[in-house]
């Protein structure tokens, strides 16, 4: 299908849509950062550009990873040189800015919304962005019809993908990998107690994520009690000494070690009092490790480190990244309802061009067989003349909307995905 | 026609499992493939209940007391059970193991192998009088209830053991997030033994009451009897293992895959090896 989508549309867009950027590919972040500096209301810069006659309609997709104008009408060379001032960077050839045009820029719409363009793959804000960037750019007044239509567009694509493909089902950060065990384990997380040791920024992370999980019973535990209370605040627990760790061992059924000590904090003996029927998951984060490695044969006890946690986020990162090959043919039908649209928007002038001369062959018909009855028949003549004109024009322009290859019907689904997977 | 019924249902029982398993192999809980395991559950269900109506509707039958038509109800049991607990137990992993219980459960019914299959009461003159539906429903309920209790909890058990390996194996991305979490599991498997347990209690002692009202043996080693107290006896060493002994939950896993399987092992080895089917006829 992408194939025969590409043949066929391979002719210049009137008006061009263009897509003209940098982004985390292109520009590291201290650039894309005083890039944002620069512009801090994106908005404004698309009504300028409209406004200086750079582009017909115009809106800007900034993020933290993207800086992008999505133009249509107008020159690209024009909004390339305002953005090269922007740069600082004139006549770079090999700089960081890109431009695309067409077909390429509304493929590039499409992947960036449905998150395939992004730094991690398969991420939730992306759709978010692209949104309120064409909300801001409605208000601000730079967004006609066309934007309109390709930026609705690119919104059911995304949908479409998330729906349909597992390119965000699977976790790809340590933190959320952790979550999900813990998920796996529990049947409920909001009755579970976590114990922190350590002050590690990713233990802080991990627990961050459990606590926005429902975990509510926190206890930290670090070599300075001022740092324990600091983080217990935090999370609205309640700080511990790091000698008291054995003590409160047995409350806690989540234990997330992130502390820099020569030897481990948890051993086969510090769970000999424990219940076996209890279960009790260890985060290792540390560095060397917090807990021996044979607690791992303990009944009900969950050991995953560093190394485990990374690995898992790798896979399931792999697995997004072949999801992301199933997007692609959604975009490429979204491609394909687009370029119809763009057919019948083409054809439009022709097609009233030619009801127009429908009906005026009809009435000067009318008006030559009837002659001076025109009147004494009334209206009803007039009428006549109308209806016939109106369903020859019909008939007439389905003709010529089916020669064009125009489907008059679009399907709102691809056909290859009936059914929503989630 | 109600031949026809009952394997045709079967056949759609196969169908969602296999459904299922390629649902498990994409480690997926959603998709097309899950809506028709769902739609060929569904069917298979609806064929099975007309089976079971029209065999209970059959004079020659004696509710509850032909054996070949109480399997038939074992494996309808466990398959409304899967379909009321579809909130907890909706994965493909759980769908994977228990269908294939509700088809052995039913292949086994000597009533798709010998449509002339009795009831032994039926055979001894008098006793169809006595039985009454009273007793059908104070003792053959609860006994239903127990059976497939132990076959949901043995189903429970398998799938526990195999996510909790997994999970300890740290293999993330396998089979480790296919199905419910380890809790649920455990939590599902104690309330099963637990109901069971008070279901064959139940029996046992509705059964012995009749037999003294009746002046009859409160023992005798007819296979419905055995089986009983045998049911008794396992599920009251599981929930000592659970309850008093504090076992860890794989271990409790798999003392019941144990139990419960050599239970219906024995019940279908015995039926095989007496070369009937029917196993109310069978005298041990």
């Amino acid at each position: 299908m992408s194939n025969a989508a590409t043949a066929r549309v391979s002719q210049p867009y009137d008006p061009a849509v263009i897509v003209t950027g940098v982004s985390f590919r292109t520009l590291d972040v201290a650039g894309r950062e005083a890039l944002a500096r620069k512009v801090p209301e994106p908005e404004k810069l698309a009504l300028r550009l409209v406004e200086q006659g750079l582009a017909r309609e115009a809106a800007v997709i900034s993020t933290c990873n993207r800086f992008e104008v999505l133009s249509v009408g107008g020159e690209g060379g024009g909004i390339r040189a305002f953005f090269e001032a922007l740069l600082e960077q004139r006549g770079a050839h090999n700089g960081p800015l890109y431009q695309l045009q067409d077909q390429k820029a509304v493929r590039h719409l499409y992947r960036v919304s449905s998150s395939l363009d992004s730094m991690v793959v398969g991420e939730a804000q992306i759709l978010g962005q692209v949104k309120d960037a064409y909300q801001r750019a409605v208000e601000a007044g730079s967004v006609g019809s066309h934007l309109h239509h390709i930026f609705q567009s690119a919104f059911t694509v995304a949908k479409r993908v998330r729906a349909h493909t597992e390119v965000s089902q699977h976790g790809v950060s340590v933190s959320y990998v952790a979550v999900r065990l813990a998920q796996q384990i529990f049947s409920d997380l909001s009755g579970v107690s976590v114990l922190i040791v350590g002050g590690g920024e990713m233990a802080e992370l991990a627990a961050l994520h459990l606590c926005s999980h429902g975990c509510s019973r926190i206890m930290v535990a670090n070599r300075t009690v001022e740092r324990a209370a600091q983080l217990a605040e935090r999370f609205g627990g309640v700080a511990v000494a790091l000698g008291d760790v054995a003590r409160v061992l047995d409350q806690a059924d989540i234990v997330i070690g992130s502390i820099s000590i020569g030897r481990p904090i948890l051993s086969r003996a510090s769970l000999q009092g424990r219940r076996s029927d209890k279960p009790l998951f260890l985060i290792d984060l540390g560095m060397p490790r917090n807990f021996a490695p044979e607690l791992a044969e303990r009944e009900s006890v969950y050991l995953y480190n560093l190394d485990d946690l990374a690995g898992i986020a790798a896979e399931n990162r792999a697995l997004r990244e072949a999801a992301a090959s199933e997007a692609e043919l959604i975009i490429d039908y979204g491609l394909v309802q687009f370029e119809r649209w763009r057919a019948k928007l083409a054809a439009q002038p022709e097609l009233l061009d030619l009801r127009a001369r429908v009906q005026a062959i009809c009435s000067a018909e009318v008006v030559r067989i009837l002659g001076n009855s025109v009147e004494a028949q009334g209206k009803g003549a007039e009428q006549l003349a109308h209806a016939i004109s109106q369903k020859v024009a019909h008939e007439l322009s389905s003709l010529l909307e089916r020669h064009r290859g125009i489907s008059p019907d679009e399907e709102s689904s691809p056909p290859f995905l009936l059914v929503p997977k989630g | 026609m109600t031949h026809l019924c009952a394997v045709t249902s079967m056949a759609l029982y196969v169908v969602a499992t296999a459904l299922m398993l390629v649902q498990l192999w994409r480690q997926s809980r959603a998709g097309r493939t899950l809506r028709l395991a769902g739609g060929a559950f569904a069917g298979a269900l609806v064929l099975h209940t007309a089976t079971l109506a029209a065999v209970l509707i059959d004079p020659r039958n004696v509710l509850l007391e032909n054996g070949a038509d109480y399997f038939l109800l074992v494996s309808w049991g466990v398959a409304c059970s899967f379909a009321l607990l579809q909130r907890r137990l909706n994965y493909p992993i759980v769908a994977a193991f228990l269908i294939p219980a509700v088809v052995l459960f039913m292949g086994s019914s000597s009533y798709l192998l010998h449509a002339e299959s009795r009831s032994l009461l039926v055979t001894e003159a008098g006793a169809q009088g006595q039985q009454g539906i009273l007793l059908s429903l104070l003792h053959g309920v609860p006994a239903l209830v127990s059976v497939v209790s132990l076959a949901l909890a043995l189903v429970v058990s398998v799938v526990f053991l195999i996510l909790e390996r997994d999970l300890k194996a740290r293999r993330g991305t396998s089979l480790a997030f296919a199905g419910p979490n380890l809790q649920v599991l455990d939590i599902l498997n104690r309330q099963l033994v637990q109901i069971g347990f008070v279901a064959i209690s139940f029996v046992v002692l509705s059964g012995s009451l009749w037999a003294v009202s009746q002046q009859k043996p409160v023992f005798t080693a007819d296979t419905s009897v055995v089986s009983g107290l045998a049911t008794w006896l396992l599920l009251a060493g599981i929930l000592h293992a659970r309850l008093v002994l504090k076992w860890s939950p794989r271990q409790v896993s798999r003392l019941t895959v144990l139990v419960t399987g050599s239970f219906f092992a024995a019940i279908f080895a015995v039926m095989v090896a007496a070369g009937r089917l029917t196993h109310a006829e069978l005298l041990l």
